[in-house]
């Protein structure tokens, strides 16, 4: 990682268009009075994390901007050094303007991704995992994610952790008592501290196991993910919910060769709209290539939705497990009925909608009439089944998009990708020790194994972690954090 | 007289750091307090242990005295974590008190290269790079070497009730004149307490209420050099019994009158082997504790009943004595005391154990604030070695604590503070599957080596190690055809009777001959090889970062440690990120703040 030594200044409202204000923060300088040149007021009135009204002076005095300034001094403050918060106009030629007079004549450097954060792990103000819970509290999505971010940092979660890992120590600590003195505490109670460690364990660890159990690839930046054959219409279906023409729609096949993808508002926040490329064997190299990462977009997704065009000879490659919604295309053109009735039985068992781009397809009287013995079902509001609706297809993708959304963050789930691997690894490591404890009478082999799963448990609590974890966790951070 | 290298104390490191240097043909002095036996066991009469049986193992291989000696006085011996595994499995031998220092008096007086002078040091002197030391007769000695080993001897306080009196140990003096001369040496702000328990009658007790213990006669001798498991004494049991309530609530109601508990002795005992009041006081719910009931000579009437120390005034160890089943009428021969004496802060100390601010002089056993017989051998023995290398200008013999848990005990000693007596177990040790008692001839063969001495000990090395690695590699590479080709150390690993049954059940039927303490160490070896392996790799990125080396006083620069780590790490000047996890009480954002930048 490339971190300056000394002063360090960013713009911390991460400024990408004029705005009424903007928020300039310095940290690292020595003294304040290094800076009273840049202000009119006198410094040495500033008190401690009050805000004072002042002017922005350049070098000969005129005045550059009229703003508030807070001064946080060490260690009080989100880096432990000293920081500066200045509240500019929020003008994106000013800002910079106002950082390069700052860099120029005060020994201030533009400070690099993360920079502020790092200072702040490194003077002890964050732990790992909370450095890792703001990371996601600011790049959250949804409430849900930003709400763990928020825990994480207030070191709920870190304090679980530090639960199991004294658990854990008192585990080893058992086996070496009846290793090294097994004369003073005795066989039988050394072997009944271990067995209640190992069952202490297991209980914290299967806790934060199932946290870490439900499938939340998906959680961090939803998406919904349109999938079909080539010329199914996902991209018809994909232009009518977002009402324009975002992708080319034509009659050749394969026509969609990358995905698109569009931001979408939902009940429980923001969520990506994807259209993928149709997915068919052959084709040329560059529709090979979309092909290749519309599968990695549908591997990720939070839901997915089939769209499927009766009148289509060429049958979707997809395992129905895979599937959330189907959206089978072409209700409104003639002889929608007889193909329908062909396929429907082929449909994976989940909630399927008849669509058509004519909108006066839509009614009791429109081409679903004479699906089935009753019909297509209108869909009015709450939970939806695995039968056939017919319906405005954005009504239902949001309200199973709400359902899902709901049943995923139910078991509270840990959303940070490091903990959730140590964890998994923690606890597939000991459930093999318990097995092992059964089975082998040498409690040396029991003690090197248990070594070996402490140095994990360390490893979440963020004593030991290999370079790379930190420059990861540091890079996702953008400047001014 | 003038001596190469002179070594002042005659108890167990004293004698191993006489031997460790006489081995080189230096002419050495060995200065003993008069009245007091060489090697005299004032504790425990007992050599081995969890952790120790493996320490003397390696005192064997590096040519040292001790298991030479306990052999000899063995009279009950026994296996500890048998069923534990190999790698925890230790020795432990109860020795008639008398022989062991008879045997220790005589194997040392018939070293033509040692001098053994019985007299006290009353003043030490040094000048241009000799010492001086001045006799109690008021003759001097000097050399340029001086290895001191007192033991409890450095200003020692004696403490039994209300009773106080100076000395090292019951009915002997203290060694004041070396607190007084020693004031440039920096000891511990606290001093270091140890205690024994009151010896008993034998006749006195009643044993048919007590558990027996007899000898286990499928026990192997310490030195290599003797035969497997051929006693040379007589053998007889030991005994357990436990003590109760009517014994600690004695001791409980008497807690104003115990120096440990009414503030007398303000100094600290080891944790890890309390006295009767520790266990009192510290676990007021737990009322039975073993007493382990040892005889201290095959045919005399002393009995040690191991557990019990205490430094209560003598009526109330007499009353709390006879609570105990077998006990009920006891009498005692010796009553218990507590010793409290000054101890050498071992931070000051180099791997050699040579105090790094007086060139020459060496400090090993009890006096640097261990306890027990085998760790101040093994120190005694490193310190004598070294202090005749560093003599004929060769190479130091520092031993990885990888290798040995001699290893292990020094490394700790010279980088961890300490504020208790160190007691050497196996959890010290973070290559505890690897350092073993069957294998103390790989581990330290090579360091023995290293010496090239031509020894008796040297020769045998030689024999066992071409025997070990050509059945190493047997193992290794053999496929045994009749099993499906499966290799034979896979079915030794997999054999349910155990590695050593399936390797010797093997050699039976091809008609192959190896020494039983060879066949041993490669079956255990080949059984724990997986493990290690595992381990290994496991922690590699640790072990790394381990080694990886740091510059202690840029560390202390840093803004972002915190000024209590910073004086630790100021005291103990480590020079691996492995040294610096070690010491205790650096906090866990220290090593993170080290780990990521200064590595």
């Amino acid at each position: 990682m490339k971190m300056n030594t000394g002063p360090i200044i960013a713009c911390s409202t991460c400024l990408q268009s004029n705005a009424g204000l903007a928020v300039i923060r310095l940290s690292g300088f020595d003294s304040l009075s290094l800076l009273q040149d840049f202000f009119s007021a006198d410094i040495s009135k500033f008190l401690p994390r009050k805000q004072i009204h002042t002017n922005l002076l350049d070098l000969k005095g005129e005045i550059l901007d009229d703003v508030l300034a807070t001064f946080f001094p060490a260690s009080h403050s989100f880096t432990g050094e000293n920081v500066l918060e200045l509240s500019v106009h929020g003008n994106i030629i000013h800002v910079e303007r106002l950082l390069t007079h700052l860099t120029n004549n005060f020994g201030f450097s533009l400070a690099a991704p993360g920079e502020f954060t790092y200072r702040a792990f490194k003077n002890k103000k964050l732990n790992l995992s909370q450095v890792e819970g703001l990371d996601l509290l600011l790049s959250a999505d949804t409430s849900f994610v930003f709400d763990q971010g928020l825990s994480q940092l207030t070191g709920e979660l870190h304090q679980l952790y530090l639960e199991l890992h004294q658990s854990f120590k008192k585990l080893v600590a058992s086996v070496e008592l009846s290793i090294d003195f097994s004369d003073d505490v005795g066989e039988e109670q050394a072997h009944s501290l271990f067995s209640g460690y190992v069952a202490e364990v297991k209980a914290k660890l299967s806790v934060l196991h199932r946290r870490c159990s439900a499938p939340i690839g998906s959680l961090l930046e939803p998406s919904i993910v349109f999938l079909g054959a080539p010329n199914a219409g996902t991209s018809t279906l994909f232009n009518h919910l977002l009402g324009h023409d975002r992708a080319i729609v034509s009659d050749v096949p394969g026509t969609t060769r990358d995905y698109l993808s569009e931001s979408l508002s939902m009940n429980f926040g923001r969520v990506r709209l994807i259209d993928t490329a149709g997915i068919r064997a052959g084709g040329e190299a560059i529709e090979q290539e979309g092909i290749k990462r519309s599968r990695q977009q549908i591997s990720h997704a939070f839901m997915r939705v089939l769209v499927v065009n009766p009148f289509d000879e060429m049958k979707p490659q997809f395992s129905p497990e895979d599937i959330d919604l189907v959206i089978v295309t072409h209700a409104d053109v003639a002889g929608f009925d007889a193909k329908f009735s062909q396929f429907k039985n082929n449909c994976p068992n989940v909630p399927l909608v008849l669509w058509g781009h004519n909108e006066s397809f839509y009614g009791p009287m429109g081409a679903n009439s004479c699906v089935g013995p009753m019909g297509a079902i209108p869909f009015v509001a709450g939970p939806i089944e695995p039968i056939v609706y017919f319906s405005d297809p954005l009504r239902i993708i949001s309200s199973l998009a709400d359902i899902k959304y709901q049943s995923l963050t139910n078991s509270s789930p840990i959303l940070i990708a490091r903990q959730r691997e140590l964890i998994h690894k923690l606890y597939s490591s000991f459930l093999l020790f318990e097995d092992l404890s059964l089975k082998e009478k040498d409690i040396a082999v029991l003690s090197s194994e248990l070594a070996i799963i402490l140095d994990i448990s360390q490893e979440l609590i963020g004593v030991f972690y290999p370079d790379d974890v930190l420059h990861h966790i540091f890079n996702n951070f953008c400047i001014g954090k | 007289m003038d001596y190469d290298v002179l070594v002042i104390g005659g108890g167990h490191a004293g004698i191993e750091a006489a031997n460790g240097a006489a081995q080189f043909n230096l002419k050495v002095g060995l200065l003993s307090m008069p009245g007091v036996a060489l090697a005299s066991t004032p504790c425990n009469p007992s050599i081995g242990g969890v952790g120790k049986g493996q320490v003397v193992r390696e005192i064997d291989v590096l040519g040292g005295l001790m298991p030479v000696i306990a052999d000899r006085a063995a009279i009950q011996v026994r296996i500890l974590n048998e069923s534990k595994g190999a790698a925890v499995q230790s020795t432990r031998f109860q020795v008639d008190k008398d022989v062991y220092a008879q045997v220790a008096a005589q194997i040392v007086g018939s070293i033509s290269n040692i001098s053994i002078i019985w007299e006290r040091a009353t003043s030490i002197s040094k000048a241009d790079n000799v010492f001086k030391v001045i006799l109690s007769s008021g003759q001097s000695v000097s050399s340029k070497r001086l290895i001191i080993t007192t033991g409890t001897f450095l200003a020692g306080k004696l403490h039994v009730g209300d009773n106080t009196t100076s000395g090292g140990r019951h009915g002997c003096d203290s060694s004041d004149g070396l607190s007084d001369l020693f004031s440039s040496v920096k000891t511990l702000p606290l001093r270091f307490k140890t205690g024994t328990p009151p010896r008993v009658k034998k006749s006195s007790l009643d044993f048919s209420k007590m558990v027996i213990q007899e000898s286990d006669p499928r026990t192997e001798n310490f030195s290599s050099l003797h035969p497997l498991r051929d006693r040379f004494l007589q053998q007889v049991p030991c005994h357990i019994t436990h003590t109760n309530l009517d014994t600690m609530t004695t001791v409980r109601a008497n807690k104003h009158r115990s120096p440990m508990y009414n503030g007398k002795i303000k100094a600290v005992g080891a944790r890890y082997c309390p006295s009767l009041e520790d266990k009192a006081f510290r676990y007021p719910d737990r009322h039975s504790h073993h007493v382990f009931v040892e005889p201290e000579t095959l045919d005399g009437e002393s009995i040690y009943p191991n557990g019990i120390s205490s430094s209560l005034p003598v009526e109330v160890q007499e009353q709390f004595l006879r609570t105990i089943p077998g006990f009920e009428q006891a009498e005692i021969l010796v009553h218990g005391y507590a010793v409290e004496y000054d101890v050498v802060d071992t931070l000051e100390l180099d791997q050699t154990l040579q105090y790094r601010a007086i060139p020459g002089l060496y400090f090993a056993g009890q006096v640097n604030g261990t306890s027990g017989y085998e760790e101040a051998a093994g120190q005694g023995l490193i310190a004598g070695i070294n202090s005749a290398l560093a003599h004929l200008n060769r190479e130091p013999l520092i031993i990885n604590r990888a290798d040995s848990y001699i290893g292990v005990m020094i490394d700790d000693l010279v980088t961890l503070k300490r504020d208790e007596p160190y007691r050497l177990f196996t959890a010290r040790a973070e290559n505890r599957l690897f350092i073993r008692e069957d294998n103390s001839i790989v581990r330290m063969g090579p360091y023995r080596r290293s010496l090239s001495l031509n020894e008796h000990i040297d020769r045998h090395i030689d024999v066992y190690l071409q025997e070990y690695d050509l059945l190493s590699s047997l193992v290794g590479t053999y496929v045994v055809r009749e099993r499906n080709n499966s290799r034979l150390s896979e079915i030794i690993c997999s054999h349910p009777d155990g590695a050593l049954t399936a390797l010797e059940n093997f050699l039976n039927s091809i008609g192959a001959k190896f020494s039983p303490r060879v066949v041993a160490a490669v079956a255990i070896s080949t059984k724990y090889s997986g493990y290690i392996t595992r381990a290994e790799q496991e922690s590699s990125r640790m072990l790394n970062l381990g080694e990886k080396r740091i510059v202690w006083d840029k560390v202390l620069k840093s803004p972002n440690i915190s000024t209590e780590c910073k004086q630790r790490i100021e005291e103990h000047k480590p020079s691996t990120f492995g040294q610096l996890k070690r010491i205790e009480g650096i906090r866990p954002a220290t090593l993170v703040t080290v780990a990521s930048e200064f590595l």
